[in-house]
């Protein structure tokens, strides 16, 4: 199993890990002792967690691949990618989490406690080099999300929020499970390099196993990421659980999950993965389908955006599906998935800081589009930065998602994949029109929109909004950084 | 002890993991749905053990109680919330969530 790398070696190269899990122990200590919690330390205490943690990914940037706890987790630049995302989907939901949880009411230092832990999650997630560590990462994140979701306990719609994700969530991780328990035993192993090794001599009932085990798989992750049809469950979770923990779902877990998958699909299917290449083609094709159809029908903001959300799942799927099928290897579009994902965490945590504004100081939680009519006059500044984000959501220029969008379809059709391509650009298509009705309610509709005075989350918002725009007129540099850590992955 | 092959038990986990999946999607009563769920996780164990002894290596009875540790903490968090589910509503049917509509 990989090489004997030491034990103290190991936890140095997973220092964010690690830093992740023992400050999220030390804040769930702190928060049983110090009752009622001093606020500010609690945010401060996490925030400088994660911007750590984030510094510690960014120091061990250049360094060359290397397995840690024998062969358990693989440091490498897609881990460092993928990880930085997750951080930074962190942050931003960390920085309007304290003023929102105090509009709402909840005043528990948990809270932060299992931002980390499910942070700590995300980061096994894209660091994974074994499917059973995918799978313990996976539930210290979810086990994290099912309790933040209904963290506000008097709240019927948070719980009910909480249930259904922790029942799906579940029941997906169970389905997951088996297929792991199925490659197990056709492969003789779970860890990725060692099922990339037995894939290319499987034959008679290992080849039957790996099929099953394969299909499961792909329903658990389908699940995971929300991806049609496992797409059910995500409205009413998004609109119930608390914003701030909203944001962090659409991004954060989508990101650990996708790069979960990623590292399945690219690093131990390799040249097999084109036999899996017809179900993803198909799962990314209905899930650009429903999810942009689904939100044209949606009024509530959070349900739009989780429908959205559902979309660009299938649209991180159809640059899997492009790399499947392109194979790896000197493949120019493998960057792209990188780059959606990046931009993707960043229009997310723009517009769900405008969300999480909307709940006023009299804990008023409703985020129905009509609350935005008048925003354009009232509060020309935020209704700037969330026009930003929309658009770039909407994949229109001079926005980052407009590059990501551009890059992902000269990926998908470089790889042969125009049906998929045009499937995808209908949807794009249906997109552009739920995307701009919040622009026709703020600034073509009279009203009066009340938003909190929150810095922080105006913050957030402009710095959100700054990226998208900087990274949308110069992305070379990102661009470059998204391939090679995509790259990294073959080793 | 040799008697009984890969198959037989796969055949067993596998009847136990479709019993819990069809449960799961059935049923209306929150804790029989979630004790569907521990059915398939059980399932997963029993494959584990047999593909273990089927490739004569110790990891797969290793990852059965890695898979027992992470349902005990499942299923404290499921039930913590089943109990709160049922202060806020004084219900545990599935057909009766249904606060948000869109």
């Amino acid at each position: 199993m990989g090489s004997g790398t030491p034990i103290f070696e190991s936890v140095v190269l997973a220092a964010p890990v690690m830093l992740l899990a023992f400050m999220g122990v030390v804040l769930m200590v702190a928060a049983a002792m110090w009752r009622p919690m001093p606020r500010l330390a609690f945010w401060g205490v996490s925030c400088a967690s994660v911007a750590s943690a984030l510094l510690l990914v960014a120091a061990g940037a250049g360094a060359p691949a290397t397995e840690a706890f024998s062969g358990m987790l693989r440091i490498d630049a897609y881990g460092n990618f993928f990880a930085a995302v997750s951080l930074l989907a962190g942050l931003f939901s960390l920085l309007v989490a304290d003023s929102y949880m105090e509009r709402i009411g909840v005043r528990v230092g948990e809270f932060y406690s299992l931002v980390l832990f499910a942070l700590c999650g995300m980061l096994g997630m894209a660091y994974s080099n074994d499917l059973m560590m995918t799978f313990i990462s996976l539930e210290v994140m979810s086990i994290a999300v099912y309790v933040l979701c209904a963290i506000k306990r008097a709240d019927e719609r948070a719980v009910e929020s909480g249930f259904k994700y922790f029942i799906l969530g579940a029941f997906s991780s169970g389905i997951l499970l088996y297929g792991v328990a199925f490659v197990y035993g056709a492969t003789g192993s779970t860890s990725l390099p060692a099922i990339a090794h037995a894939l290319r001599s499987a034959n008679g009932e290992a080849a039957g196993f790996l099929a099953l085990g394969g299909a499961l798989l792909l329903v658990g992750f389908g699940f995971k990421v929300a991806a049609v049809p496992f797409h059910m469950w995500v409205a009413d979770v998004y609109q119930g659980a608390p914003t701030a923990v909203t944001a962090l779902m659409a991004s954060g877990v989508k990101a650990a999950s996708i790069a979960a998958f990623g590292r399945l699909v690219i690093g131990a299917m390799g040249d097999d993965a084109a036999n899996w290449n017809g179900a993803l083609w198909w799962m990314s094709a209905a899930t650009m389908l429903v999810g942009n159809l689904a939100a044209l029908a949606q009024n509530d903001l959070k349900r739009i955006f989780a429908y959205s959300g559902v979309a660009h799942a299938g649209y991180l799927l159809m640059a899997l599906s492009s790399v499947a099928a392109g194979g790896a290897v000197g493949n120019e579009g493998i960057g792209s998935l990188a780059f959606y994902m990046l931009a993707y965490t960043l229009m997310n945590a723009g517009a769900f800081a405008v969300l999480s504004l909307m709940t006023n100081e009299a804990g008023d939680d409703a985020t129905d589009i009509s609350r935005l009519a008048g925003l354009g006059r009232s509060h020309p500044l935020v209704a700037a930065g969330l026009s930003i984000c929309l658009v770039s959501l909407a994949g229109l220029p001079p926005t980052m998602g407009f590059i990501g969008k551009f890059y992902l379809f000269s990926a998908a059709i470089g790889s042969g994949e125009i049906g998929l391509a045009f499937v995808g650009a209908i949807g794009a298509a249906a997109g552009v029109y739920y995307y701009l009705r919040p622009m026709v309610y703020m600034y073509m509709r009279e009203g009066h929109a009340e938003l909190a005075t929150d810095g922080r989350a105006r913050l957030a918002l402009g710095l959100t909004s700054a990226l998208l725009i900087i990274f949308g007129l110069m992305p070379t540099a990102v661009l470059e950084w998204a391939n090679a850590s995509m790259a990294s992955v073959l080793g | 002890m040799d008697s009984v092959g890969l198959m037989p038990v796969l055949v067993v986990s596998g009847v136990l993991f479709t019993l819990g999946v069809i449960g799961v999607l059935t049923r209306k009563n929150a804790l029989i749905v979630f004790m569907s769920v521990e059915l398939m996780l059980n399932a997963v164990n029993l494959a584990f053990v047999a593909f273990s002894r089927q490739n004569a290596s110790m990891d797969g009875h290793i990852f059965a109680i890695f898979v027992m540790a992470v349902a005990a903490a499942e299923a404290a968090v499921g039930l913590a919330l089943v109990i709160l589910l049922f202060r806020n509503r004084v219900t545990v049917k599935l057909d009766d969530l249904d606060r948000m509509r869109g």
